[in-house]
């Protein structure tokens, strides 16, 4: 079977909620949980991590676009965003909180999988990105720390470059510490 | 402000691309105000040239005399850990200042840096440690506090895990980005009660960092659609929230407090201390216990002080004296709740100790047994008080102590006890609940 997506649907109309849920079920797509407000939409989106959030913009104690800010800056999920009005300012709502999508009230079925659809695949490539990139900044920040670490030995103990580096590795094996954390350490104590 | 230092914070805001920035200082009850400016304006707002409008701020200055000058202090600069979308927004906490060049007097922060500049006079500086004790509460539809600590059946089902350890551990990591070495986080005796200490640090420093931690846990918990409240006891029946104050004298590098020669490893520097806590105890209670109801924390039974003695170990009584020496000696004053103004509170503290040392006050036998469970009678003939029962007494104790009015210098001294009267007056027309039940219908 196909991974089923995971979705909350946070809409003070029920029938909208109905309607949508409705929709949702018979493309496949687990509807796990339902809120009427944006603080209950909130809690329920920390607890049960869902892979997307469809949210009303009409919810009362934290509106849709609160809490599409919030979900999006503490990367919990993509929040598609909907309202019954279009008003001037919206575009530049729904970009300041980082909305990934929009749809109309009512929502028709091919507007909501085609939405749905590309936001699920463009949050799942942002984050890939995300991830990638702190890899590398992980890795680049390694390599400093290591090329200072074997100058350090190179100098201190006059070994050359190779050397240095095996020594660095075979403590770092030795005392199964990463190689930053051993290089880090020779650093330090070249310093003290 | 020195060149570099502003070169410094110039140089770091471009760098991690702040877009706000947030002035922050205190009014005299301890809440925390901010003016926040656009990126643009930090380097006119480094040279202190920010003026605004004093007279709207809580017990502030007059109309006529409303013009004031923000001045940034340069070491308080972090930028808030929060994700931006839109760049980050740092902050600066400031001291204010008059027009003329002068220090307000109605500022807090000035305040505290005026009592350090005493005890510098005589050699000392200080060292504090709070320990922050707080309710997270949830809150309703609208957004608005319940007194409700645990999840509705059925709500949130799907997860083993209290809410609150959740957003405490958030908590943690947001205050270790923004520089405070967290040394225990913990959930406390109440349900929904959580406590997070961080490490001692000098007490301007330290005053700063209770400000912050405060708003940091407001804003989280709203974050996590919980309401934080610093309020000293909202449940009753239950603990409430302390702010216990661990606080030492350091003469340079050495802790001023700590003596080897001596048996129990404490000085004389340390004994007069304590002398001096103990003897201003309760005319300072108003400031470090600042609220109608922080006197329904102050009850026995809860963990809390009510007696004004001093002990080793014993958790009963006003000053307790943690086992470490050395560099960790310190004693605990353990009476402060969070909602106080943490600048005056540690300026009164520090007035009262370096009153007992100056003057070479002995302190009274320590008491090591719970003085909870003594007799009203067998107490007396001791000699040991109570803290006041009320704000209403605690502010009638204060105006008797000339050293705590001189600490808080004339105009905070005045304009707090002016609020805090009226604060009571407020209160004491009220009809309560417990009223209504215990008199309505017998009457």
């Amino acid at each position: 079977m196909a991974k089923q997506e995971r979705i909350i649907l946070a809409d003070p109309d029920i029938h909208g909620r109905t309607n949508v849920k409705a929709m949702l079920s018979r493309a496949d797509f687990l509807v796990i949980g339902e809120a009427e407000d944006g603080i209950t939409a909130l809690k329920m989106i920390r607890d049960r991590q869902p892979d997307l959030v469809l949210a009303d913009t009409a919810l009362p104690g934290l509106n849709g676009f609160e809490l599409a800010g919030i979900v999006h800056d503490d990367h919990l999920a993509p929040v598609i965003v909907m309202s019954n009005l279009f008003g001037r300012d919206l575009p530049a709502r729904l970009r300041e909180v980082r909305a990934s999508g929009f749809l109309e009230k009512p929502v028709e079925i091919t507007s909501l999988l085609s939405v749905v659809e590309v936001a699920l695949t463009h949050y799942e490539e942002v984050m890939e990105l995300e991830r990638q990139v702190a890899k590398l900044k992980d890795e680049l920040e390694t390599r400093k720390v290591v090329e200072r670490a074997k100058g350090v030995l190179m100098s201190s103990l006059g070994l050359s470059e190779a050397e240095a580096f095996r020594r660095i590795q075979k403590q770092s094996m030795n005392r199964r510490l990463s190689m930053r954390a051993v290089a880090e350490a020779i650093i330090l104590a070249h310093n003290v | 402000m020195d060149l570099a230092a502003k070169q410094g914070i110039l140089e770091k805001a471009r760098r991690l691309g702040v877009k706000f920035v947030r002035l922050q200082f205190t009014d005299i009850m301890g809440v925390l105000k901010n003016i926040a400016i656009p990126i643009e304006q930090l380097e006119k707002t480094l040279d202190g040239e920010l003026m605004f409008d004093g007279s709207s701020i809580h017990g502030f200055a007059r109309i006529e005399e409303s013009d004031m000058y923000l001045r940034p202090d340069p070491g308080t600069f972090v930028i808030f850990p929060w994700r931006p979308r839109d760049g980050a927004v740092a902050r600066l906490i400031c001291d204010v200042y008059n027009p003329d060049g002068t220090p307000f007097a109605g500022c807090p922060r000035n305040c505290l840096r005026r009592v350090l500049e005493e005890a510098r006079a005589m050699g000392f500086s200080m060292q504090a440690g709070p320990e922050m004790e707080f309710f997270l509460f949830h809150v309703d539809a609208d957004g608005k506090p319940l007194l409700e600590t645990h999840d509705k059946a059925g709500y949130f089902d799907l997860s083993p895990v209290d809410k609150g350890e959740n957003a405490r551990r958030e908590m943690v990591m947001a205050l270790e980005e923004m520089g405070f070495e967290v040394e225990t986080s913990h959930h406390e005796v109440a349900p929904g009660q959580h406590e997070i200490d961080f490490k001692h640090s000098n007490a301007l420093d330290v005053a700063d960092k209770i400000v912050t931690f405060k708003f940091v846990v407001r804003t989280l918990a709203q974050r996590h659609g919980l309401h934080a409240t610093f309020m000293p006891k909202p449940v009753f029946g239950i603990n409430g929230s302390g702010m216990h104050m661990n606080q030492s004298l350091f003469r340079g590098e050495e802790n001023a407090f700590f003596d080897p020669n001596q048996p129990e490893g404490l000085s004389q520097t340390a004994l007069y201390y304590i002398s001096g806590l103990l003897k201003h105890a309760r005319t300072m209670t108003a400031i470090t216990n600042s609220t109608v109801n922080s006197y329904k924390r102050l009850v026995p039974g809860y963990e809390a002080p009510v007696y004004v003695a001093w002990a080793e170990g014993n958790r009963s009584s006003l000053i307790r004296i943690p086992q470490k020496r050395g560099l960790s000696t310190r004693v605990e004053l353990r009476n402060p709740d969070p909602a106080c103004n943490p600048y005056l509170a540690l300026a009164a503290n520090l007035a009262a100790g370096l009153d007992g040392i100056k003057n070479k006050i002995d302190p009274p036998p320590r008491f090591p047994i719970n003085i909870y469970h003594i007799t009203d009678a067998d107490r007396v003939e001791r000699g040991i008080t109570s803290l006041p029962g009320s704000l209403e007494e605690a502010v009638k104790e204060m105006q008797t102590d000339p050293v705590i009015r001189k600490a808080l210098g004339e105009h905070i001294y005045e304009k707090f006890i002016e609020a805090k009267m009226a604060e009571w007056d407020d209160y004491r027309i009220q009809i309560s609940p417990w009223e209504i039940e215990r008199y309505l219908v017998n009457y």
